[in-house]
């Protein structure tokens, strides 16, 4: 199966790029996860606008003072490979790591992964978990918008972009410490359900993909592990409380009942703060 | 539509190529319509299989998820790029060397991940770990991955070849038993290979199928004119509108008491399942046909929609919901035998073990789909058809029935096949690519898009059994009972042949116990499902769980070793009739258990099982018998008890074989080789074996049932014998002695004791011109060098016992498999951490293909037991639309598996091979679930669906902890 016919524009410029997206152009980054819905025709875009070759969107990474800056045409490989990021953001690194193959790695690009904007794509669950930041043009705007990520996914594979490109996506740098984990059917499959945890001294960010159309944050939790030092974790009967209550509206997996992925949500939970507090510095 | 194309180029392979495209076009089309390539191919619709791997600008890609306008100016290298000076690359020597390759289809991609990857690591150093990580995104459905690991190895320089080269190999001993690379694989390492899609002709049309959107329902209304209308369009054909045109779907098989359906190869009053053809679209191009077929629109008036087969098979004769109002019933075969006193050996039984057994629905899935070419030429009322099949005659017995065209003027050609397993000797869509044909009168390529197969191909196991054993105080079977429903989709004997596979079930669940009171029931229903069809294993593998689950319950019931609840049941003496009728001819049955127990050493797991638990970890075990009955030969069928071959020796002294068992992987090209140079006495490179081409080669049954290492083999050397015979009588007169002096080896001809000889080719052309047959032959049975020669199994049986029992499987080779496992209780995840295999399959042909063979199968069925899913929901839509979602086995399925092989020649074949290539998926199921219950034998969980997703071994934990809280 082959995409449907669409006008494709390759520009040069921001400025061009945001033209054609003005006019309803889909933003075309590594294509890996848009081209293959294209392909079984889930969505055909009437336009695309290929962002490949406009080099104010950067394709390596920019560390700062204060922050990381993903550009949108950074992809997974550059993430991967960079050992930065492993040592600044682990959670990341282990994201990264486990997203797709070799080859999709390669083209998939980590702005790309968020704005497509699944529930349990392993980037956006990681970034939402490090208070990121999505940089967002749209056309006719001299400005930027900054939008907390969390904010920005405003739905299953809904975005805030509208006609906008994303230049970037900010990871504020902290002294925190943080895990990711997946449970897949196989390794490297879309996960049933991603954890993220990220802790610094006063607080914490959890966040949970698979249980909701968006990713979902365990602000109960956080509130709980935000008071503890980094090497207390919940009790057994804190992380069972903590999916009771949770009202779940999770996409559809053939594979994975709602209830079995709050079963898993719970144990990737109570693996990551292990995980996470036995590494903790103790006393 | 808007014009939106392109003119591009880039570098490939070295190369410039230049040309004109959509937006739209893929890499991969590009690749392969532009710059002629054939290695990066189509397996999938979402970037998993890999199958399209290339490099572009040194970052190894799938090609079928860029653009090809994104491509524009990059060097791109494919698996035709990689060679080193003309020669195999070390990456593509070492796939040759270890049997990495088998159908051939996904190894182009994988070579480029595997050259990648070494590039990554240019030091050779890495760990197991990480190469399966850089191989993740590539599947391959027939090795089983083990291989390509040992592939990646040897051209790092960690491992050594498994298998030799032809130039390594010393004739003396004979070829046979040789642990031979293949030649097939040459080819294909270097992204060649003969595949449907590799061919192409000028003037070629696309079809596109327009697929039913209901699982049940009439068809109201077609809507084709915006279709007719659109870009490209060339014509669109109803089903309706086809009637007149074609006959139904020709069965493969008829028997009394089956209800057959006759439906044609597209609906034209209703629709069956979800998926069904209701009309086609010819365009100018793949794209044009696919956005003209979603243009055809269809109306539907629903009907009841069967989706579990046990309501289905209670629907009373006036039912909505039966597929076929005309038989009455949703039961397509009710089949009943009984033996012994079943009900008063129950009655008196020291222990009945009754349990429901359940197997969910999945299937062969191999890389290539259905992709056909058909060109029918209409001056010549002569069709031609290119398949990707397993049936090359019996396709041209089926397209002269649907078509009322002679046989003589149908040609159908099958060269490479990308997978198999049994799913390609169904033949239903192919019909639609001939009417296609015969209606434009131009040549039509299909190329089977995966989510079409995935709803519309074949499907197999999904049952639904009670199975029940009287036992003994000691163990001793007394009596079995099994009552088996399997779900047949719409059709298991028609467009498909599946409908054997719950019977075998039911025929060999006294498998090779000492049983002789059997009762069996088993109802083929048919439901609003793609239909069923032969998969590795034939029903073979759900005997095994019917009996060895069984064994295994009544072994915990009555506190008995397992091992030796088997011991005391297995057959005693050979040959051993089975209650139903099979004659398991010889074997090592009770050796390989005993082999298998011994390379498992059950107290060492015992100890690793206890130390585990005591950190809160579930590991298991099991073991099982199993036969692997092989070389079915049915009568009303075109599973017939004979195989053909020719052997040729041409007047350059070159050998050509040429037979009816169609290649699908299975490597016949070099062991059918090895076989002839035996027989004949020649070198092996002088042999070139040749299939698919119904116009070449004799009238052959094809590929099935693992019968070719039995009736090929047995027809070569029927062939081959008569042509030596000839080369003795020729070889007397051009050395001037008497025939009983002449010695033929290794190609050459010479006079025992005398320093007299000449070459094959010297005779060969002495034969054929100079002088020429009526010297040199003058003596010898016939004038020509060449034989054509059939085998008949002498172990088939067609006529009835008393009791109806016949012979229908000459051979039975069989083993044992064990299983490790780790489950994780709160994901419900199974880790299968090491399978044993220990089989007979008689005599030999090339030990590192069969072990390949099993390794493959081995993973194949782990795929089916943890991963892979045909469902459907309540409206009868299947649920899988790509491989991820359906959950074909990856790098990360496969474990490490060791097999071993004990020899018991057939006493009936020619060279007492036996069949091979289906144990793997015989016993896999039985040995994960019975290590799955043993692991979690803490929690009192009992396994009886060979379902082993994570939520569904989570839920039995739940269960059972739910039970014992209770």
């Amino acid at each position: 199966m082959r995409p449907s016919p669409f006008s494709y524009a390759r520009p040069a410029t921001l400025a061009e790029a945001l033209q054609e997206t003005a006019r309803g152009a889909v933003p075309l980054a590594g294509g890996q996860s848009l081209i293959a819905a294209m392909r079984q025709r889930e969505t055909s875009p009437a336009a695309l606008v290929d962002l490949q070759h406009v080099d104010e969107l950067a394709a390596e990474l920019h560390w700062r003072e204060h922050s990381l800056a993903i550009g949108a045409r950074v992809t997974h490989a550059t993430l991967l490979r960079d050992e930065r990021v492993a040592a600044t953001f682990p959670w990341l690194a282990q994201a990264v790591r486990a997203l797709g193959d070799v080859q999709v790695r390669q083209r998939g690009t980590t702005v790309g992964n968020v704005c497509w904007a699944d529930p349990r794509a392993n980037m956006l669950v990681a970034l939402s978990a490090s208070d990121a930041v999505v940089v967002l043009q749209a056309p006719g705007q001299s400005g930027l918008q900054r939008i907390p990520i969390a904010d920005f996914i405003t739905g299953f594979r809904q975005t805030a972009a509208g006609t906008g490109i994303v230049l970037a996506i900010e990871v504020p740098r902290a002294a925190a410490v943080g895990a990711y984990l997946e449970f897949s059917r196989q390794r490297q499959d879309l996960a049933l359900v991603n954890v993220c945890v990220v802790r610094q001294v006063g607080s914490a960010r959890i966040v949970v993909g698979g249980l909701g159309e968006r990713p979902v944050r365990l602000s109960h939790a956080e509130t709980l592990l935000g008071a503890r030092p980094l090497s207390a974790g919940l009790s057994a009967n804190e992380l069972d409380g903590l999916f009771d209550g949770l009202a779940l509206d999770p996409p559809p997996d053939i594979y994975a009942p709602p209830r079995y992925r709050q079963q898993l949500a719970r144990e990737l939970l109570a693996r990551t703060l292990k995980t996470l507090t036995e590494a903790a510095p103790h006393g | 539509m808007a014009e939106n194309t392109f003119e591009i180029a880039m570098n490939v392979n070295g190369q410039t190529v230049a040309g004109r495209v959509e937006g739209r076009t893929l890499l991969t089309d590009f690749l392969r319509r532009n710059a002629g390539l054939t290695g990066p191919r189509f397996g999938c619709e979402e970037g998993s299989c890999g199958a399209c791997t290339v490099a572009v600008n040194g970052s190894t890609i799938k090609s079928c998820l860029m653009l090809a306008v994104q491509a524009e100016g990059a060097d791109v290298v494919t698996a035709e790029g990689v060679a080193e000076d003309g020669e195999l690359s070390k990456v593509q020597q070492a796939f040759v060397q270890c049997h990495a390759v088998q159908c051939g289809y996904c190894t182009a991609g994988m070579v480029m991940s595997t050259r990648d990857f070494l590039n990554r690591h240019p030091d050779g150093q890495f760990t197991e770990e990480e190469l399966r990580e850089a191989l993740s995104g590539n599947y391959c459905r027939c090795t089983g991955y083990n291989h390509i690991f040992e592939a990646a190895k040897v051209a790092a320089g960690q491992a050594q070849p498994l298998a030799k080269l032809e130039s390594e190999i010393d004739a003396k001993g004979g070829f046979i038993g040789q642990p031979i690379a293949r030649r097939e694989d040459r080819r294909l390492v270097m992204g060649g290979g003969r595949y449907v899609d590799n061919h192409s002709t000028p003037g070629d049309l696309y079809l596109g199928i327009v697929r039913a959107t209901r699982a049940h329902a009439r068809i109201l209304n077609i809507d084709v004119s915006k279709a007719q209308a659109a870009p490209g369009v060339v014509r669109v054909m109803t089903g309706k509108e086809a009637l007149p045109r074609w006959q139904p779907i020709a069965p493969s098989i008829r028997m009394d008491g089956l209800n057959m359906p006759e439906r044609h190869a597209m609906a034209s009053d209703k629709v069956i399942f979800y998926g069904e053809p209701v009309a086609f679209v010819l365009a100018g191009t793949p794209e044009q046909a696919e956005d003209a077929a979603a243009l055809v629109a269809v109306e539907y008036a629903d009907l009841p929609v069967n989706v579990d087969m046990l309501k289905a098979a209670a629907e009373p004769a006036d039912s909505d919901a039966l597929l076929y109002p005309e038989w009455g019933t949703n039961l397509q075969r009710d089949f009943q035998f009984e033996i012994g006193p079943v009900d008063e050996t129950f009655a008196k039984a020291d222990l009945v073990v009754d349990e429901v057994i359940t197997s969910h629905r999945y299937g062969a899935m191999p890389m290539e789909t259905r992709v056909t070419w058909a060109h029918f030429e209409p001056g010549e009322r002569r069709l031609t058809m290119r398949a990707s099949t397993q049936v090359p005659h019996q396709i041209r017995l089926y397209l002269s029935q649907v078509f009322g065209l002679p046989e003589a003027r149908i040609q159908v050609l099958a060269g490479d096949v990308g997978g198999g397993f049994g799913a390609k000797l169904s033949v239903d869509v192919e019909h639609v690519v001939a009417l296609a044909s015969i209606v434009s009168g131009r040549p039509v390529k299909y190329f089977e898009s995966r989510r079409e197969w995935l709803h519309s191909g074949p499907a197999a196991r999904d049952i639904h059994t009670r199975s029940r054993a009287a036992f003994r105080a000691d163990g001793r079977i007394l009596a079995l009972e099994t009552d088996i429903f399997a779900d047949m989709g719409c059709d298991g004997a028609e467009r498909a042949c599946g409908l054997g596979m719950p019977i075998n079930g039911g025929l060999y669940t006294p498998s090779a116990y000492r049983v002789d009171t059997y009762r069996t029931r088993v109802r083929c229903v048919v439901t609003n499902k793609a239909p069923y069809s032969a998969y590795r294993g034939y029903g073979k593998d759900i005997a095994n769980l019917f009996i060895e689950r069984v064994i295994d319950q009544g072994a915990q019931q009555l506190g008995l070793d397992p091992v030796e609840v088997r011991r005391i049941n297995l057959l005693e003496t050979y040959p051993h009739q089975i209650c139903t009728g099979a004659i398991i001819e010889n074997g090592s049955l009770r050796e390989a258990l005993d082999r298998v127990v011994e390379m498992m050493d059950l107290p060492g797991l015992r100890r690793l099982q206890a130390d585990a638990r005591a950190e809160g970890r579930y590991l298991g075990y099991s073991l099982a018998s199993y036969i692997e009955p092989s070389g079915f030969a049915f009568p009303g069928s075109t599973f017939q008890n004979y195989e053909s071959a020719t052997v040729r020796v041409a007047a350059d002294g070159s050998v050509h074989v040429m037979t009816g068992i169609q290649n699908i992987g299975q490597g016949i090209e070099t062991a059918y080789a090895q076989v002839t140079a035996d027989a004949l006495g020649c070198a092996l490179s002088d042999v070139s074996v040749s299939w698919g081409d119904t116009t070449a080669i004799p009238f052959g049954s094809g590929t099935y049932s693992s019968r070719g290492a039995m009736y090929a083999i047995g027809a070569i050397v029927a062939a081959a014998a008569t042509v030596r015979e000839r080369l003795v009588q020729g070889g007397a007169v051009y050395l001037d002695c008497a025939p009983e002096e002449i010695e033929i080896e290794n190609g050459v001809i010479s006079r025992r004791g005398w320093d007299a000889h000449c070459t094959l080719r010297e005779l060969a052309y002495a034969a054929y011109v100079q002088p020429g047959a009526e010297i040199i032959l003058a003596k010898a049975d016939g004038p020509l060098l060449e034989s054509t020669n059939t085998y008949r199994h002498p172990q088939v049986n067609w006529k009835a016992d008393a009791e109806g029992r016949a012979q229908v499987y000459p051979s039975h080779p069989g083993g044992a498999a064990g299983a490790w496992v780790e489950v994780d209780p709160s994901t419900g995840r199974v880790e299968v951490k090491k399978i044993w295999m220990v089989s007979d399959h008689g005599v030999v042909l090339n030990p590192v293909i069969l072990t390949g063979q099993t390794k493959g199968a081995v993973v194949q069925q782990i795929g089916g037991t943890l991963y892979e899913w045909l469902g459907y929901d309540e409206h009868g839509v299947p649920l899988a639309n790509t491989l991820k979602e359906y959950g074909m086995p990856t790098v990360w399925a496969a474990p490490e598996i060791d097999v071993e092989h004990l020899v018991t020649p057939s006493p009936a074949t020619r060279i007492g091979a036996k069949g091979a290539g289906e144990d793997g998926c015989i016993a896999t199921s039985t040995v994960l679930m019975g290590a799955v219950e043993n692991a979690l034998a803490p929690f009192g969980v009992k396994v009886m669906d060979s379902t082993l997703f994570p939520a569904k071994v989570h839920a039995l934990i739940e269960a059972a902890r739910s039970r014992s809280r209770a």
